[in-house]
């Protein structure tokens, strides 16, 4: 089963991440167009207390993203609507280290509603339980590993 | 995101919070596709309701929503969520 490393500062996880439009990559199946050509890495900050993966503003607008619900959050004020897309996580083998470079990305087979963040962070994406229950995440003092589940997913 | 798919998903939001205490009866963990405030059906998965949305309405004004009455957390950036946005 595929395997992701990663590192750690001691403070926050980071993985290199791919988002694609859950419709766009439905749709990619059916075809040999690469989908992942000019793919954008982004930056996901590995958080366990967040049930749901949430993605930047940027991330919305650079990828065209559709909006197709509204998601309901609890916080510190109370409850909150957001915006929310149908999209598929795809992690780097190796993070590329510039844009003409061709990496190697392996998707998730499940599809992820996530939310839109209201502001922009220091982070594209905030990768929560929805993502890291679908395999096995394992995090110690060398660093993170994410092993993908039996069925890919 | 053009201001009539905005009005359309907030207007289909209002109508689908009205009829959620009957729905989570029979459609919990459903996915609901709904255009103009009416509900068109439930899916087993978001996907599979997008889907029937795009060959349905070709000018894609439609939105979904889960048939469940909890709200998501967010952990250390429960910040990220500011309530009083609509």
């Amino acid at each position: 089963m595929p395997l992701i490393q990663g590192s750690h500062d001691g403070r926050a996880a980071i993985a290199t991440i791919a988002i694609v439009d859950a419709a766009k990559y439905h749709e990619h199946k059916q075809s040999d167009q690469s989908l992942f050509r000019g793919a954008v890495p982004f930056r996901a900050l590995i958080d366990t207390g967040a049930t749901r993966t949430m993605i930047a503003p940027r991330v919305v607008s650079r990828l065209g993203l559709q909006q197709v619900t509204m998601l309901r959050f609890s916080g510190l004020g109370g409850t909150a609507w957001r915006p929310g897309y149908l999209f598929r996580v795809g992690f780097y083998e190796r993070p590329p280290t510039d844009t003409t470079e061709h990496s190697r990305i392996m998707v998730l087979k499940r599809d992820i509603i996530g939310g839109e963040l209201t502001d922009e962070q220091t982070f594209d994406v905030l990768l929560g339980m929805d993502v890291l229950t679908t395999g096995a995440f394992h995090l110690d003092k060398n660093g993170f590993e994410f092993r993908f589940g039996e069925n890919g997913s | 995101m053009s201001h009539t798919k905005r009005q359309e998903i907030s207007q289909n939001l209002e109508r689908f919070l009205q009829a959620l205490p009957t729905l989570v009866l029979e459609h919990k963990g459903e996915y609901a596709l709904l255009r103009h405030g009416r509900i068109e059906g439930f899916f087993e998965s978001a996907l599979d309701a997008q889907i029937a949305g795009n060959q349905k309405f070709s000018d894609q004004i439609f939105s979904i929503q889960c048939v469940e009455d909890i709200a998501e957390e967010l952990g250390y950036f429960s910040y990220a969520v500011d309530p009083r946005l609509p």
